[in-house]
């Protein structure tokens, strides 16, 4: 009997034990509650004097949205505030001076960055404190705002509750480039050191409402080499650029058969091929671009049912493709000599040895890459209708 | 013996796979990547070479031995001053292994969940949670992997699974772009933990089925080599040449992981299901230290020691490296040499002279067979 008790004692005490851990759960010294947090929800980082930056937050007001009735538009859910500091962990803890509840970056997936900022360069010393601090994220995007960045966080868009959703949920549909940090981080590092960011404009809709329902637009490509923007390109020549990069736009395109005379085809499908070759020293590079899509508005006289004609509104819209990626690689390939196309990684796989050799004056040699472009469009559907109202 | 209890040799293998694996997968992607690049998944695969001989050479000892383990049965071939020696040197080894697996451990543990908590509790909580499995003898620990490690396998085709959109598999190109001598290189820190199968000489003589001992060591080293190889290409196709800036590669890897916008943050959980694995070899090596100095000293039982020693490593623990990049450092010019000289060489040298003296004692008494 003593035996029993014995053992039945012995195993409730090794299951306190056991239970005791479960305190561990908690994080003890790690806890941390809802109520104090301040949840950052969009970043933008400007330029200040002294080399300084002023790093602008938006921090998530939770009361706001407690309470039964939808406050709708009157009430901001967010709030804005700013501190100037050395760099953006300095700035910060500046910040935090301001704030009774700590500053949380895990929720923080916007980081918007001030042309005048990316344009002196060592972006990549900014976005390091993004990269190594435990709590802003790797799938976090970067952009870089026309003019200054805290200027994006002051709008109040109508649709989503703050500027950082807007624009998250932009580049997820693929308006513009999308770029997260691991994505800018593999391009500066690439061999080529080009990379892009999407452009941020501010576009009012009309003038006696200034501050309301004005939304932040993504309007072209902001050009890097390494961490310095050394230019910017408009949204067509964006689209060009995009597509070398195998990465889609908006869906549509449109081509013009004669003046005033359009038809747009939706994508369904694109793929990009970047095909690199060196014959005699010489070196060239084929992009091979094929797309799917289906008509959606004809506004030509064309009757697309056709094969033959078929075949013809293909070679409208491959025209329309590979005018983009020409002014695309006017610009920036042969402008800014930089390489944002992948262009010297394609080489870099294809022949190392060659590599090797240009590695290192690889600007001089960008612009005498003789770029070869062939598209290939491929109609699948004529939309629902078959002709056209004329 | 000081422990009752029998394993079963496929037990063995499932604790043998963390034992190796566990920390592998938190530092070999970072250190093979500095020396290979993007050929960081060819090292694995001439690390393991080492692994394989290892396990084989230890399998042969034992088969000589066949109810000893390496520190009781040394005494057989170096006799009993050397081999008291050579037994502490052991010791101090895994003394040392335990601190440096606490501390790899509890750094990843701060640096990526609980970066406030005092770096005592982290190891402190792990090590009263072996010691209780300890205490319990070899069959606990054999359970307690059968329990653990197959949970502890499942997040790496799910995560290959889940960042498959974000993958582009041309980084790996071009193949081998420097020759071989980088890959050497970078095999030295994937073969000091392939070594370590040498833990499965603790475990031999407590197998129900001996003859299947030396299998089944070999499919656990091909588990992880194959896991290895497989994250290794996995962080490549993520990340490129950028896989060797991370301090835990894996770890960023499953942070990126996203799905439809709700399904993400989900390093709390695999960190969870990693701690499983890490428990285990924790465990594995504070049984192997606490088993040997029974053995060493000739205790009869190994018990009342299981405490003292944990409060041992624990301090261990606290004292090995100021930093992580001191840890960083060491795992990448000392631990090549260290750990495989004490797990793989030491083990030759030992297996060469029992060879020896059994064929001398052979030719003296032919009809007499070796009873060792």
């Amino acid at each position: 009997m003593n035996e029993t008790l014995f053992r039945i004692m012995k195993a409730l005490l090794a299951f306190l034990l056991v239970l005791s851990q479960c305190l561990l759960l908690t994080g003890c010294w790690d806890n941390k509650e809802l109520n104090q947090l301040a949840i950052i929800v969009g970043a933008a980082i400007d330029k200040e004097k002294n080399n300084k930056i002023k790093l602008t937050v938006q921090v998530f007001l939770p009361q706001s949205q407690s309470g039964g009735q939808q406050s709708g538009s009157g009430k901001a859910q967010v709030e804005i505030k700013s501190a100037v500091g050395t760099n953006m962990a300095d700035a910060a803890s500046n910040l935090q001076r301001e704030y009774s509840r700590r500053l949380f970056w895990g929720h923080c997936k916007t980081y918007i960055f001030g042309q005048s900022l990316s344009e002196i360069g060592n972006l990549e010393r900014q976005i390091d404190f993004i990269d190594r601090h435990p709590e802003p994220r790797e799938d976090s995007r970067l952009y870089v705002s026309d003019g200054k960045a805290s200027d994006i966080l002051q709008l109040s868009p109508s649709l989503e509750k703050y500027v950082g959703d807007v624009l998250r949920k932009m580049s997820e549909m693929h308006v513009g480039a999308n770029i997260t940090l691991k994505d800018f981080e593999l391009m500066v590092t690439s061999e080529g050191g080009g990379a892009i960011l999407p452009l941020i404009k501010i576009k009012h809709q009309n003038n006696d409402d200034r501050k309301m329902n004005v939304s932040p637009i993504i309007g072209g490509t902001a050009i890097f080499m390494r961490g310095k923007m050394i230019g910017r390109i408009n949204e067509v020549e964006s689209k060009g650029l995009l597509w070398v990069r195998n990465q889609n736009e908006l869906p549509e395109i449109t081509g013009y058969p004669k003046k005033g005379q359009t038809i747009s085809l939706y994508l369904k499908r694109t793929k990009t091929k970047l095909i690199p070759k060196i014959e005699k020293g010489k070196w060239s590079i084929t992009i091979y671009i094929s797309k799917e899509g289906m008509i959606v508005q004809n506004g030509s006289k064309i009757n697309i049912m056709t094969k033959k004609n078929t075949k013809r509104v293909e070679n409208y819209i491959e025209k329309d493709v590979s005018n983009s990626i020409e002014k695309a690689l006017n610009q920036v390939k042969d402008g800014m000599k930089v390489d944002p196309f992948g262009f010297a990684t394609a080489f870099h796989r294809k022949y190392p040895k060659e590599w090797e050799k240009v590695k290192d004056h690889w600007e001089v040699v960008l612009p005498d890459i003789y770029v070869e472009t062939k598209v290939k469009v491929h109609v699948l559907e004529p939309g629902l209708s078959t002709t056209t109202l004329e | 013996m000081h422990d009752k209890g029998k394993i079963t040799a496929y037990q063995m293998a499932l604790m043998i796979y963390p034992t190796i694996y566990a920390t592998a997968v938190l530092m070999v992607p970072e250190i093979t990547g500095q020396y290979v690049g993007r050929d960081s998944w060819a090292a694995p695969i001439l690390g393991s070479l080492n692994g394989f001989f290892t396990a084989y050479v230890l399998y042969k000892l034992h088969k000589m031995y066949p109810n000893e383990s390496l520190i009781q049965y040394s005494k057989h071939i170096i006799g009993p001053f050397l081999s008291k020696i050579l037994g502490l040197f052991y010791l101090f080894f895994f003394l040392y292994m335990c601190g440096f697996i606490l501390k790899e451990y509890s750094f990843f543990i701060g640096i990526s969940l609980l970066p406030k908590t005092p770096m005592i509790a982290i190891i402190g909580s792990v090590v009263i949670m072996a010691s209780l499995a300890i205490t319990g003898g070899v069959e606990i620990l054999g359970r307690a992997s059968q329990l653990f490690v197959p949970i502890f396998i499942l997040p790496i085709p799910i995560f290959t699974i889940m960042l498959l959109k974000d993958l582009d598999p041309k980084n790996v190109l071009p193949i081998l772009e420097h020759g071989l001598l980088p890959l050497l290189q970078g095999s030295a820190a994937p073969q000091a933990w392939f070594s370590e199968v040498f833990l499965i000489s603790m475990f031999l003589p407590f197998l129900k089925d001996p003859e299947k001992g030396l299998k089944w060591s070999f499919i656990s080293l091909f588990a992880v080599l194959l896991s290895l190889v497989s994250l290794n290409l996995l962080t490549t196709f993520l990340f490129g040449e950028m896989t060797a800036s991370y301090t835990f590669p894996v770890f960023k890897a499953v942070r990126i992981i996203s799905l439809s916008d709700f399904f993400e943050h989900l390093e709390a959980g695999i960190i969870t299901i990693w701690i499983l694995g890490a428990y285990i070899k924790i465990t594995v090596f504070y049984y192997a230290l606490v088993l040997g100095t029974a053995q060493w000293l000739n205790l009869s039982d190994f018990k009342p020691i299981v405490l003292p020693f944990g409060l041992l490593i624990s301090l261990f623990a606290i004292w090995e490296f100021a930093n992580l990049q001191e840890q960083f450092e060491f795992s990448k010019f000392i631990f090549p040499f260290y750990v495989p000289f004490m797990l793989t060489v030491l083990p030759t040298i030992l297996l060469i002279i029992a060879k020896i003296r059994t064929r001398n004692t052979m030719k003296k008494e032919p009809p007499r067979i070796s009873n060792y």
